[in-house]
């Protein structure tokens, strides 16, 4: 198995507050990975370290071997990591057909005076191509016949599943979820977790997911890393997270004798 | 679509036929045809200003100084031998001229965000009117003749000039250029998450917009045959942004609108003022100062019912790319 990721003794502190604290693991190809761990752990500060939202300031981090630390976000995008937010970050007055519209700048790649004059058939062949292209991943999350809808009109779960469709839009081969599943009811998160094991088989995308709803982590997850106070304490198999001792005190707290 | 476009040309022939055949057949005075000249250079200039800040939502208030600039520069140009021939290329140097402006400033202003941006552009504004004000190669303080006559105030090429700006200016708009200065405009982090270079998203909507200032100002210079600093100030600017924000931000039939009724209004209070000044108490009210006096409350009455501007972010179908229309 090839490694995508690589987050490699990674630091990020906020003054004196170490948000990310040596944290090392690897994504492989192919993986549905999952970081879990409580409040305030650390878990979208990695995630901001690697689409460079934040530079961390120790450590390296790898996408197929090289090094991404430093590079401007957009960047980091194109180069082929996308991400959600856990609050949701659409084009809220933007229409549904829009917001996907948007990510694919590179399927309407054509230059100023083509766009401007209209003179070549470049612009019109490529808008076709884009919408052609909208239209398939709508159709994937079942939003095509609500395109023209304004996004933020969209029930909740369906704006995350556009914010995902709008991250597929790029075609990452590392597509990284920040809490999916947060404010879904279970029949919105079962569906989710299924839709996001259609993006690994389907489209063979490695997916890289936080998450709080341990049901779904423990369903589609192949490998779990966990956080607590910014430090890595466990990494392993759904069954041997779910047992591990460290893992249950971090949620569920120490008894006060043991840990004194 | 054809007959769309047919539609279209139809309608722009008529607009350009009416007023130039009333005013050969004697039924307007020059000075309407004057007033609809000047409609035509507000029209892009606003235009292009809704495009930086409509669109990408760079709120400039350096206009001004991108319409000065190109109309110095072409004024410049056409000084040296005024006739058809340089005519072009002066009007595309004072349009280069300014966007080069655009992209200078706005290379490092553009991380600023909202009113630091603003009153940076204003700083500019600023700054181009000293400038401008001790060049001796242009006049200076005393402003810059030029020795134009009549040739270029021609309807049709205030007319034609318009409409091919705006025609290119919306087809930006309506591609995905004009996509990705909208993303900017909603949400910055958003858009950098789907891989947009915001930066060079922002300078080129304010290069793009600079380019089309600059056409707008040669085309006050021809309208007006004769360059003043105190006319690219920045008052001039927020005449603009008063036009853009009447219309509707996002807009861009919005600022023609706005362009359009700014014009009424300013124009129709002098016309009104005319005939006020039989009636007594009325004429005293009517004399110039309070023209403007009028014309704000006109505004302040625009906006508390139409703070959206008056096409409150939509557009005219007609105005719309057929590709991305049909959805």
């Amino acid at each position: 198995m090839k490694p995508v990721l690589e987050f490699a003794n990674v630091t990020v502190s906020f003054g004196g507050l170490k948000a990310v604290n040596d944290v090392s693991f690897t994504v492989y190809e192919g993986q549905i990975f999952g970081l879990i761990g409580p409040n305030g752990a650390g878990k979208t500060t990695a995630f901001n370290a690697i689409t460079g939202f934040y530079k961390p300031d120790k450590g390296d981090i790898l996408f197929y071997g090289e090094s991404i630390v430093g590079k401007p976000t957009w960047w980091i995008s194109r180069k082929g990591i996308s991400r959600t937010f856990q609050n949701i970050r659409l084009f809220k007055n933007l229409t549904v057909l829009d917001n996907v519209r948007i990510a694919l700048h590179q399927t309407a790649r054509y230059g100023l005076f083509d766009a401007a004059a209209r003179l070549t058939p470049r612009f019109a062949t490529r808008e076709e191509e884009v919408l052609s292209v909208s239209a398939e991943l709508l159709q994937s999350v079942g939003l095509y016949d609500e395109k023209d809808k304004i996004a933020s009109q969209l029930p909740y779960g369906k704006q995350r599943e556009l914010e995902i469709a709008r991250a597929l839009a790029l075609k990452p081969k590392l597509l990284l979820l920040d809490e999916p599943a947060a404010g879904m009811n279970p029949t919105e998160t079962r569906e989710l977790a299924k839709y996001i094991k259609e993006i690994r088989d389907r489209l063979g995308i490695t997916v890289f997911v936080i998450e709080h709803h341990m049901d779904l982590v423990m369903t589609i997850c192949e490998e779990i890393a966990v956080m607590d106070f910014g430090v890595k304490i466990a990494q392993g198999k759904p069954e041997d997270i779910k047992n591990d001792p460290r893992v249950i005190a971090a949620y569920l707290g120490q008894e006060v004798e043991e840990s004194a | 679509m054809r007959k769309r476009t047919l539609q279209m040309l139809l309608i722009l022939l008529i607009l350009f036929l009416v007023p130039q055949l009333l005013y050969n057949l004697g039924f307007i005075s020059p000075y309407i045809l004057s007033v609809l000249m000047e409609l035509c250079f507000f029209a892009v200039s606003a235009v292009s200003l809704n495009l930086v800040f409509g669109i990408a939502g760079q709120f400039s208030l350096g206009q001004a100084a991108f319409m000065g600039t190109g109309a110095y520069v072409f004024g410049y140009i056409i000084n040296r031998s005024p006739n058809w021939v340089v005519f072009v290329p002066a009007l595309l140097a004072g349009g280069l001229a300014a966007a080069s402006l655009g992209y200078l400033v706005g290379l490092p202003t553009l991380r600023l965000k909202g009113d630091y941006l603003g009153i940076a552009t204003l700083a500019l504004n600023q700054i181009f009117v000293v400038v401008i004000q001790n060049l001796n190669a242009v006049g200076g303080a005393r402003g810059y003749i030029l020795n134009l006559g009549q040739t270029f105030r021609q309807w049709w090429l205030f007319f034609g000039l318009a409409v091919i700006s705006i025609f290119l200016m919306r087809n930006v708009v309506y591609s995905s250029w004009g996509r990705l200065m909208v993303a900017v405009r909603e949400d910055e982090i958003a858009a950098e998450s789907v891989g947009i270079d915001t930066t060079k998203a922002k300078i080129w909507a304010f290069v793009i917009g600079a380019f089309f200032a600059g056409i707008a100002g040669a085309m006050s210079a021809v309208y007006s045959s004769f360059l003043h600093p105190s006319s690219f100030n920045f008052i001039q600017s927020f005449n603009y942004m008063v036009m853009v924000i009447l219309g509707g931000l996002g807009s861009l039939s919005g600022s023609l609108l706005g362009a359009g009724i700014y014009v009424a209004l300013l124009e129709g209070f002098r016309i009104a003022k005319d005939y006020a000044s039989y009636i007594p108490i009325l004429g005293a009210i009517t004399q110039n100062e309070y023209r403007i006096v009028f014309f704000a409350l006109a505004l302040i009455l625009i906006m508390l019912y139409a703070p959206k501007g008056l096409m409150g972010g939509r557009e005219f179908s007609f105005f719309k790319g057929k590709e991305l229309e049909r959805k």
